[in-house]
């Protein structure tokens, strides 16, 4: 049985962490897809080196915020070489407080640009 | 680019074989894939930044399959006490007699001898030389500081049987 651990103990997550979590929140992904993914997603300006990917990925498992996902995706889609990772009952409890603690960074942001610029 | 390659793969093989049996195959992968368009996108800068990221992670991946190591190893000397106490007790008399043993010989061969305690300002003759001649040199107090001779070698003669051999 396992422990029921507290998400906000892994917060601020590690922002290598919270991009492969962000990619996994839509569903099941391999590391080069996240890779890609976050690449896209910041418009080139994150780049996940493929080394910090999977030492990331490891301690991901071993902190049991994602793990490997015996599900594939559709045979055309599906890279039969490649590990598919999802995230776990914490790993999105954990994604969803760090939203939130970087929501509510952005409304301190907004609020004292708005004080500056008054 | 090759090269860049090449240096990758070669350090993405050295990760420790735990790391390689589960990521290894896909982290070569991935590093196959991104590199040309690493090359397109970010020219030789990216290139160094690929292999510097794998040569960073390295060090790193032993680091912590040694306190995966050490854990382990720690639960299970935990959980059985005795074993623990005789490989402790083995160890600790292990490292103290090497110790001891090494530290004494190095005393030995290390140690300033009385005799040469000036080795570089020490001569000897090429040819064995007289007794008179290392009087001589004994005396004349402005060439040495002071004169040793020996004698190695002292011949003798044995007779055996009536039969005589001449030993040095």
């Amino acid at each position: 049985m396992t422990k029921k651990r507290d998400p906000l103990l892994f917060l601020p997550l590690k922002p290598q962490w919270f991009h492969i979590l962000l990619s996994l929140a839509a569903g099941e992904q391999h590391g080069y897809g996240i890779m890609q993914e976050v690449l896209n997603r910041t418009n080139g300006k994150v780049r996940l080196w493929p080394a910090t990917l999977y030492g990331s990925i490891k301690r991901l498992i071993e902190a049991e915020l994602i793990q490997e996902s015996a599900e594939r995706p559709a045979p055309e889609f599906d890279d039969a070489r490649r590990r598919y990772y999802r995230l776990t009952r914490l790993g999105t409890q954990v994604l969803d407080a760090e939203c939130e603690r970087l929501q509510e960074l952005v409304r301190v942001i907004q609020v004292k640009r708005a004080l500056v610029t008054e | 680019m090759n090269l860049a390659w090449r240096i990758y793969r070669r350090l993405a093989q050295a990760f420790p074989h735990e790391f390689n049996l589960v990521y290894g195959d896909e982290m070569m992968r991935a590093g196959e894939d991104a590199i040309e368009q690493i090359a397109k996108t970010r020219g030789s800068a990216g290139l160094i930044r690929l292999i510097a990221d794998i040569a960073i992670r390295l060090p790193l991946e032993y680091l912590s399959e040694m306190r995966h190591d050490m854990r382990y190893a720690s639960r299970a000397l935990i959980q059985s006490p005795g074993f623990a106490l005789v490989g402790i007790v083995s160890m600790g008399l292990g490292i103290a007699l090497t110790t001891h043993v090494y530290s004494s010989n190095w005393a030995l061969i290390t140690r300033e001898l009385p005799a040469a305690a000036n080795a570089e300002r020490l001569v000897m003759p090429e040819h064995p030389v007289s007794y008179y001649y290392i009087e001589q040199y004994r005396n004349q107090n402005t060439l040495f500081a002071g004169v040793a001779a020996f004698e190695n070698g002292v011949p003798f003669n044995v007779s055996l049987q009536g039969q005589i051999n001449a030993k040095p």
